[in-house]
């Protein structure tokens, strides 16, 4: 496996300097709605508001980007390209896992934070309103952040999966999954209530705080790993 | 430079393309790769580029294995697919953007051929037609200087001065530790260029031989309609402008290769070409 950070940071910069007329059309677009909202929205903000906003822009916008991350893959003419450009394999899969991951995050919770100022200011000029600021080191902020880049891997791997429609066949994926655990849990626990007599309402806690902390420490690095074996095996056909 | 032994390829629900391939090719050479529409020329370059997995037997070159597609052999390799993609960015960003990967890449040699086949280096890749655009990868391929160079049906889309062009820069960049292989239908195109000759026909290589040893082996002459070909020949084919006839160079005459009608000769009577060869 071959890895070198020089090349790791051209092809992140490729990949940002190459989309920048998109990412400077969308930044834009976003901020221009965000503050006709927050100017309509006059009133002293609740604290949950600039962490629910930030969250629906976190999951939609960061799902979004990461379903397409690998379309290339699925063009035969942009495969050629992509497949031959002299990086390894891991380095082709970090820089778009980084980009839709940690330098989405990051780029996002700075734009919102300016965006909350200019909203702040905005509303104290107009309407003498002095309005909460967006705080990215906000616990629920950042359990959200944790959610999001494991949810994020999942459609990180449809994107290099499916060939049409990732983001609505990663949905699916995932909510059959869901499903899957679901009725697994209730033939589990059904099992366990009939064979201890443990009272019902502590096994399903436990169950599900396994559940909770499995999801959350395993789905990710298997997503990783099945995305770099599934780019490794990646053809032209 | 290239080792290929006992390749075999299919894709879904097709027979075998590619059935137990051998192939051998040395570096300092320009390689026509000739076949028919469909008998996996462009596949054969695929594998050769690790784009593709083979269903069985080993493929190495320049002593790695393609499909691990690892940094220092993609650094060794370009390749120029028929019908290709090009990012919405000016040449000289994709210049920019991408030479750097290339430990070789020569900027004064692109600067130069981008000069010799009048593209602007301002301009956006998307606004070039299809002729500009397979120009600029074919300046920008040979300055990227890898040791391999896969080029499929490069002639396709070049006007004539353009094909001239291309001629000439590709024999002019051609080193002892580089191969350039040539997929193409349109041999006339190459015929001074190419110093190698391999044949795709029914699953493998039917013919692999350089352009000297065809000209020691074999002799073209050329009959006006009408005019009957004297002695035993391999190959005799009709054609408006008049008959050519494929023999034994028993005399050892210099004569033209004819592309044409030595791949002709191999498909039609590949056991008296090979035989030929062996004697």
């Amino acid at each position: 496996m071959s890895f070198s950070v020089k090349r790791l940071t051209k092809l992140i910069g490729n990949e940002v300097v190459g989309k920048g007329h998109a990412i400077f059309i969308y930044t834009i677009t976003a901020a221009i709605i965000l503050l006709l909202i927050d100017l309509f929205n006059n009133t002293a903000l609740e604290h949950n508001f600039h962490t629910g906003t930030f969250s629906l822009l976190l999951f939609v916008g960061g799902f979004w980007i990461s379903s397409i991350a690998f379309t290339c893959l699925h063009s035969k003419e942009q495969s050629i390209f992509y497949l031959t450009i002299p990086c390894s394999n891991l380095e082709k899969l970090l820089s778009k896992l980084l980009l839709t991951s940690i330098i989405y995050v990051v780029a996002l919770s700075a734009f919102y934070y300016i965006i909350s100022l200019l909203a702040a200011f905005e509303n104290m000029l107009v309407f003498h309103i002095s309005q909460v600021l967006f705080n990215p080191f906000d616990p629920d902020v950042l359990r959200t952040i944790v959610y999001y880049l494991v949810l994020q891997s999942t459609f990180i791997l449809g994107s290099i999966y499916f060939k049409r429609s990732p983001a609505t066949k990663t949905i699916l994926t995932l909510a059959v999954l869901v499903l899957f655990f679901i009725v697994f849990g209730f033939i589990v626990l059904n099992l366990t209530t009939k064979s201890s007599m443990l009272p019902p309402i502590m096994v399903i806690s436990d169950l599900m705080s396994i559940l909770h902390s499995t999801f959350l420490i395993t789905l990710a690095p298997v997503c990783w790993v099945l995305s770099y074996l599934k780019l490794r095996e990646a053809e032209v056909r | 430079m290239i080792k290929i032994k006992q390749i075999s390829f299919s894709y879904r629900s097709r027979q075998k393309l590619l059935d137990h391939l051998d192939l051998n090719l040395e570096s300092g050479s320009v390689y026509g790769l000739l076949g028919k529409n469909g008998v996996g020329k462009t596949t054969l370059l695929k594998l050769i580029a690790g784009l593709l997995y083979p269903l069985a037997g080993e493929c190495s070159v320049l002593e790695q294995h393609p499909v691990k597609r690892h940094p220092s052999f993609l650094q060794e390799l370009f390749f120029i697919p028929e019908e290709f993609y090009l990012p919405h960015i000016s040449i000289e960003k994709y210049k920019k953007f991408y030479a750097p990967f290339y430990k070789r890449f020569d900027y004064s040699l692109f600067k130069t051929m981008l000069d010799e086949f009048d593209l602007d280096p301002k301009a956006d890749l998307h606004t070039l037609s299809y002729g500009q655009k397979k120009k600029f990868l074919l300046a920008y391929g040979l300055a990227s200087n890898t040791k391999l160079l896969l080029l499929d049906e490069p002639s396709n889309g070049l006007d004539i001065p353009s094909k001239m062009q291309f001629q000439r820069l590709i024999a002019a960049q051609l080193t002892e530790e580089r191969t350039i292989i040539i997929s193409t239908h349109q041999v006339r195109d190459l015929e001074n260029l190419i110093d190698n000759i391999v044949i795709l026909d029914d699953g493998e290589i039917a013919f692999n031989q350089s352009m000297h040893i065809i000209g020691q082996k074999l002799s073209f002459k050329r009959y006006h309609l009408g005019d009957i070909a004297p002695g035993e020949s391999i190959y005799r084919s009709k054609s408006p402008g008049g008959n050519i006839v494929i023999s034994k160079n028993l005399d050892r005459e210099d004569s033209r290769i004819d592309l044409e009608a030595l791949f002709n000769a191999v498909i039609d009577n590949r056991s008296d070409m090979v035989a030929a060869f062996e004697e």
